[in-house]
Protein backbone atom coordinates (compact mmCIF):
# COMPACT_ATOMS: atom_id res chain seq x y z
CA UNK A 1 0.00 0.00 0.00
CA UNK A 2 3.03 2.25 1.56
CA UNK A 3 4.56 1.38 -1.80
CA UNK A 4 1.76 2.17 -4.59
CA UNK A 5 1.15 5.53 -2.81
CA UNK A 6 4.58 6.92 -3.60
CA UNK A 7 4.95 5.49 -7.08
CA UNK A 8 1.63 7.66 -7.50
CA UNK A 9 3.07 10.74 -5.90
CA UNK A 10 6.22 9.77 -8.45
CA UNK A 11 3.77 9.60 -11.30
CA UNK A 12 2.18 12.63 -10.49
CA UNK A 13 5.05 14.74 -9.56
CA UNK A 14 7.03 13.39 -12.51
CA UNK A 15 5.78 16.27 -14.87
CA UNK A 16 6.86 18.94 -12.72
CA UNK A 17 10.01 17.50 -11.43
CA UNK A 18 10.80 17.61 -15.66
CA UNK A 19 9.59 21.35 -15.95
CA UNK A 20 12.32 22.43 -12.80
CA UNK A 21 14.70 19.93 -14.43
CA UNK A 22 14.31 21.32 -17.91
CA UNK A 23 14.99 25.08 -17.51
CA UNK A 24 16.51 26.42 -20.51
CA UNK A 25 20.29 27.17 -21.13
CA UNK A 26 21.48 29.95 -23.58
CA UNK A 27 24.89 31.87 -24.23
CA UNK A 28 25.35 35.54 -23.55
CA UNK A 29 28.23 36.63 -25.63
CA UNK A 30 29.84 39.88 -24.17
CA UNK A 31 31.39 42.59 -25.99
CA UNK A 32 33.30 45.73 -24.93
CA UNK A 33 33.00 49.25 -26.92
CA UNK A 34 34.39 52.60 -26.82
CA UNK A 35 31.77 54.21 -29.11
CA UNK A 36 32.47 56.70 -31.43
CA UNK A 37 33.83 58.79 -29.22
CA UNK A 38 36.95 56.26 -28.58
CA UNK A 39 37.20 55.33 -31.91
CA UNK A 40 36.52 58.62 -33.69
CA UNK A 41 37.21 61.07 -31.18
CA UNK A 42 34.85 63.67 -29.24
CA UNK A 43 34.03 66.48 -31.92
CA UNK A 44 34.05 69.59 -30.86
CA UNK A 45 30.17 70.50 -30.36
CA UNK A 46 30.32 67.67 -27.65
CA UNK A 47 32.17 69.95 -25.62
CA UNK A 48 31.28 73.58 -23.98
CA UNK A 49 34.25 75.27 -24.51
CA UNK A 50 35.14 74.35 -28.51
CA UNK A 51 37.18 71.51 -28.03
CA UNK A 52 37.55 68.60 -29.36
CA UNK A 53 39.39 65.28 -28.41
CA UNK A 54 41.00 62.24 -30.27
CA UNK A 55 42.70 59.57 -28.77
CA UNK A 56 45.47 57.73 -29.81
CA UNK A 57 45.30 55.42 -27.32
CA UNK A 58 42.45 54.11 -24.31
CA UNK A 59 43.65 51.19 -22.70
CA UNK A 60 41.21 49.01 -20.73
CA UNK A 61 41.86 46.40 -17.96
CA UNK A 62 38.70 44.06 -17.78
CA UNK A 63 37.93 41.06 -15.49
CA UNK A 64 35.31 39.45 -13.18
CA UNK A 65 32.67 39.14 -16.24
CA UNK A 66 29.86 37.59 -14.97
CA UNK A 67 26.35 37.02 -14.78
CA UNK A 68 24.04 34.37 -12.98
CA UNK A 69 27.22 32.96 -10.67
CA UNK A 70 28.78 32.08 -14.27
CA UNK A 71 31.73 33.70 -14.13
CA UNK A 72 34.75 34.50 -17.07
CA UNK A 73 37.76 33.68 -15.68
CA UNK A 74 39.53 35.96 -18.24
CA UNK A 75 41.61 38.85 -17.80
CA UNK A 76 41.47 40.95 -20.32
CA UNK A 77 43.11 44.36 -21.64
CA UNK A 78 41.32 45.89 -24.93
CA UNK A 79 42.79 48.67 -26.65
CA UNK A 80 39.44 50.41 -27.63
CA UNK A 81 40.70 52.60 -30.04
CA UNK A 82 40.84 49.80 -32.47
CA UNK A 83 38.11 50.39 -35.10
CA UNK A 84 35.25 48.01 -34.62
CA UNK A 85 33.29 48.60 -36.72
CA UNK A 86 30.48 49.63 -34.34
CA UNK A 87 30.10 45.92 -33.15
CA UNK A 88 32.84 46.53 -30.18
CA UNK A 89 35.25 43.90 -29.16
CA UNK A 90 34.67 40.24 -28.81
CA UNK A 91 35.48 39.63 -24.94
CA UNK A 92 34.03 36.01 -24.25
CA UNK A 93 30.83 33.85 -23.61
CA UNK A 94 28.90 32.96 -20.86
CA UNK A 95 26.40 29.62 -20.45
CA UNK A 96 23.44 31.14 -18.23
CA UNK A 97 20.22 30.42 -17.78
CA UNK A 98 17.49 31.53 -20.53
CA UNK A 99 15.69 34.85 -19.48
CA UNK A 100 16.96 38.56 -18.94
CA UNK A 101 20.44 38.92 -17.10
CA UNK A 102 22.44 40.73 -15.21
CA UNK A 103 26.04 41.47 -16.06
CA UNK A 104 29.17 42.32 -13.51
CA UNK A 105 32.49 43.07 -14.40
CA UNK A 106 35.45 44.96 -13.26
CA UNK A 107 38.24 47.62 -14.57
CA UNK A 108 40.76 47.18 -12.36
CA UNK A 109 44.47 46.65 -12.44
CA UNK A 110 45.16 42.87 -13.90
CA UNK A 111 47.74 40.72 -13.98
CA UNK A 112 49.26 37.47 -15.46
CA UNK A 113 48.70 36.43 -18.82
CA UNK A 114 46.28 39.15 -20.51
CA UNK A 115 43.63 38.39 -23.06
CA UNK A 116 41.91 40.68 -25.46
CA UNK A 117 43.00 43.17 -28.32
CA UNK A 118 45.92 44.99 -26.98
CA UNK A 119 49.27 44.35 -28.14
CA UNK A 120 51.82 42.77 -25.78
CA UNK A 121 53.44 45.32 -24.90
CA UNK A 122 50.84 47.33 -24.13
CA UNK A 123 49.02 45.04 -22.04
CA UNK A 124 52.56 44.17 -20.20
CA UNK A 125 52.56 48.26 -20.01
CA UNK A 126 49.33 47.72 -17.79
CA UNK A 127 50.11 45.11 -15.61
CA UNK A 128 53.36 46.87 -15.41
CA UNK A 129 52.07 50.11 -14.17
CA UNK A 130 49.41 48.99 -12.34
CA UNK A 131 46.99 50.20 -14.44
CA UNK A 132 43.34 49.75 -15.22
CA UNK A 133 42.85 52.54 -17.42
CA UNK A 134 45.49 54.62 -19.64
CA UNK A 135 44.10 57.44 -21.82
CA UNK A 136 46.67 58.99 -24.43
CA UNK A 137 45.44 61.70 -27.13
CA UNK A 138 45.16 65.44 -28.28
CA UNK A 139 42.72 67.90 -27.81
CA UNK A 140 43.03 70.93 -30.39
CA UNK A 141 40.89 73.99 -31.08
CA UNK A 142 41.54 76.38 -33.71
CA UNK A 143 45.22 76.59 -33.68
CA UNK A 144 45.97 75.54 -29.82
CA UNK A 145 46.86 71.74 -29.19
CA UNK A 146 46.94 69.92 -25.89
CA UNK A 147 47.92 66.59 -25.59
CA UNK A 148 48.13 64.03 -22.69
CA UNK A 149 48.57 60.77 -21.72
CA UNK A 150 47.44 59.44 -17.99
CA UNK A 151 47.35 56.60 -16.36
CA UNK A 152 45.25 55.42 -13.71
CA UNK A 153 45.33 52.79 -10.76
CA UNK A 154 41.97 52.84 -10.03
CA UNK A 155 39.61 49.55 -9.09
CA UNK A 156 36.51 49.64 -9.89
CA UNK A 157 33.25 46.85 -9.82
CA UNK A 158 30.20 47.72 -12.01
CA UNK A 159 27.67 45.35 -10.71
CA UNK A 160 24.00 44.66 -11.63
CA UNK A 161 24.58 45.90 -14.99
CA UNK A 162 20.84 45.66 -16.95
CA UNK A 163 21.67 43.39 -20.20
CA UNK A 164 18.97 44.54 -22.68
CA UNK A 165 18.59 41.54 -24.68
CA UNK A 166 17.30 38.16 -22.57
CA UNK A 167 18.77 35.26 -23.31
CA UNK A 168 16.56 32.37 -25.51
CA UNK A 169 16.81 29.20 -24.20
CA UNK A 170 19.93 26.94 -26.81
CA UNK A 171 20.55 30.85 -28.29
CA UNK A 172 22.37 33.46 -27.97
CA UNK A 173 22.52 37.42 -27.01
CA UNK A 174 25.01 40.04 -27.10
CA UNK A 175 25.61 42.10 -24.70
CA UNK A 176 28.43 45.27 -24.68
CA UNK A 177 30.28 47.14 -21.93
CA UNK A 178 30.49 50.40 -23.26
CA UNK A 179 32.86 52.97 -21.89
CA UNK A 180 31.94 56.77 -21.59
CA UNK A 181 35.24 58.22 -22.77
CA UNK A 182 33.62 61.73 -22.53
CA UNK A 183 33.27 61.16 -18.64
CA UNK A 184 37.20 62.17 -18.58
CA UNK A 185 35.91 65.53 -19.23
CA UNK A 186 32.96 65.55 -17.10
CA UNK A 187 32.73 69.18 -14.77
CA UNK A 188 30.95 67.78 -12.09
CA UNK A 189 31.31 64.42 -10.25
CA UNK A 190 27.01 64.44 -9.23
CA UNK A 191 25.52 66.64 -11.54
CA UNK A 192 22.93 64.76 -13.18
CA UNK A 193 24.10 66.94 -16.23
CA UNK A 194 27.38 67.77 -16.13
CA UNK A 195 29.56 69.88 -19.23
CA UNK A 196 32.01 68.15 -21.47
CA UNK A 197 34.76 70.75 -21.10
CA UNK A 198 38.37 70.68 -21.20
CA UNK A 199 39.13 74.78 -20.56
CA UNK A 200 40.46 73.85 -16.99
CA UNK A 201 42.53 70.97 -18.23
CA UNK A 202 44.39 72.69 -20.70
CA UNK A 203 44.81 75.57 -18.34
CA UNK A 204 46.87 73.07 -15.79
CA UNK A 205 49.59 73.06 -18.38
CA UNK A 206 52.03 75.34 -16.71
CA UNK A 207 55.01 75.19 -18.41
CA UNK A 208 52.97 75.39 -21.39
CA UNK A 209 54.41 72.57 -23.49
CA UNK A 210 51.31 71.36 -25.08
CA UNK A 211 51.45 68.42 -22.44
CA UNK A 212 49.28 68.56 -19.62
CA UNK A 213 51.01 65.69 -17.45
CA UNK A 214 49.62 64.15 -14.04
CA UNK A 215 51.65 66.39 -12.17
CA UNK A 216 50.03 69.41 -13.32
CA UNK A 217 46.64 68.05 -12.91
CA UNK A 218 47.45 67.79 -9.40
CA UNK A 219 49.14 71.34 -8.90
CA UNK A 220 45.38 72.08 -10.16
CA UNK A 221 43.61 73.29 -7.52
CA UNK A 222 39.81 73.22 -8.34
CA UNK A 223 38.69 73.70 -4.72
CA UNK A 224 37.61 77.15 -5.43
CA UNK A 225 36.52 76.70 -9.32
CA UNK A 226 32.52 77.50 -10.02
CA UNK A 227 31.95 74.20 -11.43
CA UNK A 228 34.24 70.89 -11.09
CA UNK A 229 32.03 70.07 -7.71
CA UNK A 230 32.46 67.21 -5.52
CA UNK A 231 30.05 66.72 -2.92
CA UNK A 232 31.51 65.61 0.22
CA UNK A 233 34.20 63.68 -1.22
CA UNK A 234 37.91 65.11 -0.41
CA UNK A 235 39.04 66.22 -3.93
CA UNK A 236 40.69 69.41 -4.72
CA UNK A 237 42.75 68.63 -7.47
CA UNK A 238 42.00 68.01 -10.74
CA UNK A 239 43.45 65.08 -11.31
CA UNK A 240 42.17 63.36 -8.45
CA UNK A 241 38.97 64.79 -10.18
CA UNK A 242 39.44 62.92 -13.30
CA UNK A 243 40.39 59.51 -11.42
CA UNK A 244 37.31 59.94 -9.56
CA UNK A 245 35.63 60.16 -13.26
CA UNK A 246 37.77 57.48 -14.29
CA UNK A 247 35.43 55.24 -12.08
CA UNK A 248 32.42 56.13 -14.00
CA UNK A 249 33.36 55.15 -17.16
CA UNK A 250 31.51 51.92 -17.40
CA UNK A 251 28.31 51.49 -18.66
CA UNK A 252 26.11 48.45 -20.59
CA UNK A 253 24.56 48.51 -24.00
CA UNK A 254 24.77 52.15 -24.55
CA UNK A 255 23.12 54.30 -21.70
CA UNK A 256 22.53 50.99 -19.27
CA UNK A 257 23.50 52.26 -15.69
CA UNK A 258 25.45 49.52 -13.22
CA UNK A 259 25.55 50.02 -9.56
CA UNK A 260 29.42 50.17 -8.08
CA UNK B 1 27.59 56.34 -32.93
CA UNK B 2 26.01 58.68 -30.89
CA UNK B 3 26.97 62.56 -31.27
CA UNK B 4 24.92 64.29 -28.54
CA UNK B 5 25.97 65.16 -25.20
CA UNK B 6 25.22 62.61 -23.06
CA UNK B 7 23.55 63.33 -19.22
CA UNK B 8 24.73 60.15 -17.23
CA UNK B 9 27.19 60.89 -14.64
CA UNK B 10 27.04 58.40 -12.38
CA UNK B 11 26.87 59.16 -8.61
CA UNK B 12 28.69 57.12 -6.64
CA UNK B 13 26.78 57.78 -3.33
CA UNK B 14 23.58 57.70 -4.25
CA UNK B 15 21.22 55.59 -2.13
CA UNK B 16 20.41 52.50 -3.32
CA UNK B 17 16.79 52.73 -2.93
CA UNK B 18 16.71 55.45 -5.41
CA UNK B 19 16.59 55.49 -8.93
CA UNK B 20 19.72 55.50 -10.88
CA UNK B 21 21.88 58.14 -11.85
CA UNK B 22 20.46 58.85 -14.78
CA UNK B 23 17.08 59.64 -13.49
CA UNK B 24 18.92 61.59 -10.07
CA UNK B 25 16.13 62.93 -8.21
CA UNK B 26 15.39 66.96 -9.25
CA UNK B 27 13.23 68.64 -6.96
CA UNK B 28 10.14 67.38 -8.61
CA UNK B 29 11.08 63.84 -9.23
CA UNK B 30 12.58 63.46 -6.22
CA UNK B 31 9.47 63.45 -4.36
CA UNK B 32 8.35 60.68 -7.04
CA UNK B 33 11.50 58.48 -5.45
CA UNK B 34 10.45 59.78 -2.21
CA UNK B 35 6.69 58.09 -3.12
CA UNK B 36 8.40 55.00 -4.30
CA UNK B 37 10.38 54.76 -1.23
CA UNK B 38 7.75 55.43 1.28
CA UNK B 39 6.12 52.58 -0.28
CA UNK B 40 8.70 50.05 -0.33
CA UNK B 41 10.55 50.84 2.69
CA UNK B 42 8.43 48.33 5.22
CA UNK B 43 9.89 45.97 3.00
CA UNK B 44 13.52 47.14 3.13
CA UNK B 45 13.37 47.42 6.82
CA UNK B 46 12.31 43.68 6.78
CA UNK B 47 14.77 42.62 4.53
CA UNK B 48 17.27 44.42 6.52
CA UNK B 49 15.78 43.49 10.23
CA UNK B 50 14.46 40.87 9.34
CA UNK B 51 10.87 40.53 10.85
CA UNK B 52 7.45 41.03 9.72
CA UNK B 53 7.37 44.64 7.94
CA UNK B 54 4.16 45.19 10.04
CA UNK B 55 5.04 44.96 13.23
CA UNK B 56 7.72 47.83 12.79
CA UNK B 57 6.74 50.61 14.78
CA UNK B 58 6.14 54.07 12.79
CA UNK B 59 7.41 56.76 15.06
CA UNK B 60 6.44 60.36 14.64
CA UNK B 61 9.42 62.58 15.74
CA UNK B 62 8.90 66.13 15.65
CA UNK B 63 12.50 67.61 13.99
CA UNK B 64 13.33 71.34 14.30
CA UNK B 65 16.06 73.68 13.34
CA UNK B 66 19.27 73.11 16.27
CA UNK B 67 21.57 76.46 16.00
CA UNK B 68 24.10 74.87 17.74
CA UNK B 69 26.35 74.74 15.08
CA UNK B 70 26.42 78.36 14.34
CA UNK B 71 28.76 79.74 17.20
CA UNK B 72 31.62 82.08 16.37
CA UNK B 73 34.54 80.47 14.41
CA UNK B 74 37.71 81.64 12.95
CA UNK B 75 38.72 80.48 9.69
CA UNK B 76 41.70 79.15 8.44
CA UNK B 77 42.72 82.69 7.17
CA UNK B 78 42.22 84.49 11.20
CA UNK B 79 39.01 85.75 10.85
CA UNK B 80 37.06 85.56 13.49
CA UNK B 81 33.57 85.22 12.28
CA UNK B 82 30.16 85.31 13.28
CA UNK B 83 27.13 84.74 11.45
CA UNK B 84 23.95 86.90 11.39
CA UNK B 85 22.03 85.69 9.05
CA UNK B 86 22.13 81.60 7.52
CA UNK B 87 19.24 80.58 5.35
CA UNK B 88 18.87 77.52 3.60
CA UNK B 89 16.03 76.33 1.28
CA UNK B 90 16.10 72.58 0.77
CA UNK B 91 13.40 69.71 0.66
CA UNK B 92 13.32 65.99 1.59
CA UNK B 93 14.93 65.13 4.46
CA UNK B 94 15.69 61.37 4.63
CA UNK B 95 16.76 59.13 7.43
CA UNK B 96 18.73 55.94 6.64
CA UNK B 97 19.34 52.45 8.44
CA UNK B 98 22.49 50.62 7.34
CA UNK B 99 24.31 51.96 4.60
CA UNK B 100 28.23 52.05 4.41
CA UNK B 101 30.77 53.98 6.31
CA UNK B 102 33.88 55.32 4.45
CA UNK B 103 35.67 52.48 5.54
CA UNK B 104 33.71 50.15 3.86
CA UNK B 105 34.77 52.11 0.75
CA UNK B 106 38.14 51.86 0.89
CA UNK B 107 38.21 48.53 1.41
CA UNK B 108 35.78 47.98 -1.21
CA UNK B 109 37.76 50.31 -3.97
CA UNK B 110 40.83 49.04 -2.96
CA UNK B 111 44.19 50.91 -3.32
CA UNK B 112 43.59 53.50 -6.19
CA UNK B 113 41.38 56.45 -6.01
CA UNK B 114 39.46 54.29 -2.78
CA UNK B 115 42.06 56.01 -0.51
CA UNK B 116 41.52 59.44 -2.24
CA UNK B 117 37.94 58.91 -1.12
CA UNK B 118 38.51 58.56 2.01
CA UNK B 119 41.42 59.45 3.57
CA UNK B 120 39.51 61.10 6.91
CA UNK B 121 37.60 58.01 7.22
CA UNK B 122 38.25 57.34 10.74
CA UNK B 123 38.62 61.50 11.60
CA UNK B 124 34.84 61.55 10.27
CA UNK B 125 33.18 58.85 12.13
CA UNK B 126 29.13 58.66 11.00
CA UNK B 127 29.17 59.69 7.87
CA UNK B 128 27.03 56.51 6.86
CA UNK B 129 26.27 56.47 2.63
CA UNK B 130 23.97 54.34 0.76
CA UNK B 131 22.12 52.84 3.89
CA UNK B 132 18.35 51.99 3.26
CA UNK B 133 15.47 54.83 3.96
CA UNK B 134 12.67 54.05 6.66
CA UNK B 135 12.20 57.59 7.52
CA UNK B 136 11.46 60.68 5.70
CA UNK B 137 9.97 64.11 6.26
CA UNK B 138 8.54 65.18 3.07
CA UNK B 139 8.50 69.16 1.91
CA UNK B 140 10.16 72.23 1.23
CA UNK B 141 11.60 74.02 3.60
CA UNK B 142 13.21 77.84 3.95
CA UNK B 143 15.39 77.33 6.98
CA UNK B 144 17.04 80.65 8.91
CA UNK B 145 19.34 78.29 10.62
CA UNK B 146 20.14 81.05 13.42
CA UNK B 147 16.52 80.08 15.12
CA UNK B 148 16.77 77.84 17.08
CA UNK B 149 14.12 75.47 17.89
CA UNK B 150 12.11 76.50 15.19
CA UNK B 151 9.80 73.69 14.11
CA UNK B 152 10.51 72.58 10.32
CA UNK B 153 7.87 69.36 10.69
CA UNK B 154 6.79 66.13 11.70
CA UNK B 155 9.03 63.06 10.66
CA UNK B 156 7.57 59.19 10.21
CA UNK B 157 10.41 56.85 10.82
CA UNK B 158 10.51 53.41 11.10
CA UNK B 159 11.57 51.84 14.39
CA UNK B 160 14.94 50.41 13.86
CA UNK B 161 18.54 51.66 14.19
CA UNK B 162 19.32 55.09 12.66
CA UNK B 163 22.82 55.40 11.06
CA UNK B 164 22.58 58.71 9.07
CA UNK B 165 19.88 61.55 6.83
CA UNK B 166 20.49 62.62 3.80
CA UNK B 167 18.98 66.36 2.16
CA UNK B 168 18.31 67.76 -1.07
CA UNK B 169 19.39 71.28 -1.60
CA UNK B 170 16.68 73.26 -3.59
CA UNK B 171 15.89 76.70 -4.73
CA UNK B 172 13.80 79.05 -3.07
CA UNK B 173 10.43 80.07 -4.69
CA UNK B 174 7.76 82.21 -3.66
CA UNK B 175 5.40 79.38 -2.38
CA UNK B 176 7.45 78.30 -0.04
CA UNK B 177 5.99 80.80 2.81
CA UNK B 178 8.57 83.43 2.05
CA UNK B 179 7.43 86.89 0.82
CA UNK B 180 6.98 87.43 -2.54
CA UNK B 181 9.91 90.14 -2.48
CA UNK B 182 12.21 88.26 -0.52
CA UNK B 183 15.35 87.96 -1.75
CA UNK B 184 16.17 84.49 -1.24
CA UNK B 185 14.15 83.50 -4.06
CA UNK B 186 15.59 81.95 -6.69
CA UNK B 187 18.66 81.15 -4.36
CA UNK B 188 19.44 77.93 -2.22
CA UNK B 189 21.00 80.37 0.64
CA UNK B 190 21.80 83.94 1.98
CA UNK B 191 24.17 84.21 4.40
CA UNK B 192 25.51 87.36 6.22
CA UNK B 193 28.01 88.10 9.02
CA UNK B 194 30.72 89.88 10.57
CA UNK B 195 34.51 88.98 10.37
CA UNK B 196 36.95 90.50 11.98
CA UNK B 197 40.87 90.32 12.00
CA UNK B 198 43.23 92.60 13.26
CA UNK B 199 40.88 94.81 14.95
CA UNK B 200 39.52 95.44 11.11
CA UNK B 201 35.77 94.11 11.08
CA UNK B 202 34.20 93.28 7.60
CA UNK B 203 30.54 92.61 7.04
CA UNK B 204 29.30 90.20 4.40
CA UNK B 205 26.23 89.39 2.42
CA UNK B 206 26.33 86.84 0.33
CA UNK B 207 24.25 84.29 -2.03
CA UNK B 208 24.83 81.01 -2.63
CA UNK B 209 23.65 78.40 -4.96
CA UNK B 210 23.88 74.76 -4.99
CA UNK B 211 22.68 73.06 -8.40
CA UNK B 212 18.70 72.06 -7.99
CA UNK B 213 18.27 68.48 -6.37
CA UNK B 214 21.96 68.51 -5.07
CA UNK B 215 21.80 65.97 -2.23
CA UNK B 216 24.02 65.83 0.64
CA UNK B 217 24.16 62.56 1.60
CA UNK B 218 25.30 60.51 4.99
CA UNK B 219 24.77 63.31 7.63
CA UNK B 220 25.66 61.28 10.81
CA UNK B 221 22.80 61.21 13.21
CA UNK B 222 23.26 60.95 17.16
CA UNK B 223 23.07 62.37 20.63
CA UNK B 224 26.47 63.84 20.32
CA UNK B 225 28.79 64.23 18.37
CA UNK B 226 31.46 61.36 19.11
CA UNK B 227 34.13 59.35 17.50
CA UNK B 228 32.18 56.27 19.20
CA UNK B 229 28.55 57.11 18.78
CA UNK B 230 27.42 57.29 15.15
CA UNK B 231 23.94 55.63 15.32
CA UNK B 232 20.43 56.09 17.43
CA UNK B 233 18.02 53.56 17.99
CA UNK B 234 14.33 54.53 17.09
CA UNK B 235 11.60 52.79 18.60
CA UNK B 236 8.02 52.72 19.63
CA UNK B 237 8.89 54.45 23.25
CA UNK B 238 11.29 57.05 21.56
CA UNK B 239 10.35 60.95 22.97
CA UNK B 240 12.86 63.08 21.19
CA UNK B 241 13.19 65.76 19.01
CA UNK B 242 15.60 65.39 15.96
CA UNK B 243 17.69 68.64 15.49
CA UNK B 244 18.74 69.64 12.03
CA UNK B 245 22.43 71.02 12.25
CA UNK B 246 24.63 73.24 10.34
CA UNK B 247 28.61 72.58 11.50
CA UNK B 248 30.37 75.71 10.44
CA UNK B 249 33.42 74.19 12.31
CA UNK B 250 33.87 70.31 11.28
CA UNK B 251 34.01 68.75 14.72
CA UNK B 252 36.71 66.52 13.95
CA UNK B 253 39.50 68.57 11.69
CA UNK B 254 40.48 71.99 12.31
CA UNK B 255 38.50 73.28 8.67
CA UNK B 256 35.53 75.00 8.93
CA UNK B 257 32.91 76.40 5.76
CA UNK B 258 34.83 79.71 5.69
CA UNK B 259 37.99 78.39 4.94
CA UNK B 260 39.80 80.22 2.36
CA UNK B 261 38.29 83.54 2.33
CA UNK B 262 39.95 86.75 2.93
CA UNK B 263 37.48 89.01 3.16
CA UNK B 264 40.29 92.20 2.86
CA UNK B 265 41.78 90.83 -0.01
CA UNK B 266 37.25 89.83 -0.92
CA UNK B 267 37.08 94.22 -0.02
CA UNK B 268 38.35 95.80 -3.66
CA UNK B 269 36.69 98.75 -2.37
CA UNK B 270 37.89 99.13 1.21
CA UNK B 271 34.37 99.92 2.47
CA UNK B 272 33.93 97.24 4.86
CA UNK B 273 30.96 95.33 3.26
CA UNK B 274 31.75 92.70 1.37
CA UNK B 275 28.97 90.88 -1.09
CA UNK B 276 29.93 87.85 -2.09
CA UNK B 277 29.34 87.61 -5.81
CA UNK B 278 28.49 84.11 -7.43
CA UNK B 279 31.43 82.91 -9.74
CA UNK B 280 34.17 85.03 -7.19
CA UNK B 281 36.09 82.83 -5.60
CA UNK B 282 34.54 83.54 -1.68
CA UNK B 283 31.24 82.09 -3.28
CA UNK B 284 32.36 79.30 -5.14
CA UNK B 285 35.11 78.50 -1.92
CA UNK B 286 31.45 78.64 0.21
CA UNK B 287 29.46 76.52 -2.28
CA UNK B 288 31.58 73.73 -1.80
CA UNK B 289 32.01 73.72 1.56
CA UNK B 290 28.67 74.18 2.16
CA UNK B 291 27.34 71.12 0.55
CA UNK B 292 30.07 68.98 2.28
CA UNK B 293 28.43 66.55 4.75
CA UNK B 294 31.13 66.86 7.20
CA UNK B 295 28.68 70.18 7.78
CA UNK B 296 25.61 68.82 8.98
CA UNK B 297 24.52 66.79 11.59
CA UNK B 298 20.87 65.10 13.16
CA UNK B 299 21.16 65.81 16.93
CA UNK B 300 18.79 64.57 19.41
CA UNK B 301 17.21 66.84 21.63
Amino acid sequence: MKTNTILVLMTLSAPFATACAAEGEGTLETRIYGEAFVEEGIPADAFVDGWAVTFSSMLVAVDGVSADGVEDPGVYVFELTEPSGGEGHAVGTLVVPEGPQQLDYRIAPGGGESLGNAPDPDAAMMEGMGYSVFVAGTATRLSETISFAWGFDTDTAYADCEVVADVPADGRATTVMTIHADHFFYDDLESPEPNVAFDLVAAADADMDGTVTADELRAQDISAEARYQVGSRPIDNLWDFIAAQSQTLGHIDGEGHCEQ
Amino acid sequence: MRRELRTCAVLPQKPRALPGPGTLPTSSNSRLAIARVALIAPCLLAATVGCDSAQAPRVPLEVVVDAGGITAFENAEGYAITLTRFRVAFDDVEFTTGGEMHGSLLRRFGSGVGELLVPTAFAHPGHYAGGEITGEMTGRFVVDWLEDGAVLGEALLLGTTYTGANFVFTRATADDGVAADDPIIGHTMEIAGVATRGGESWTFHGFVDQEEGKRVIGLPISEEISTEQTEFRVDSSSDVTLGLQVLMVDPFEPETAFDGIDFAAADGDGDGDVELVAGETPNNLLTRQLQVHDHYRVSIR
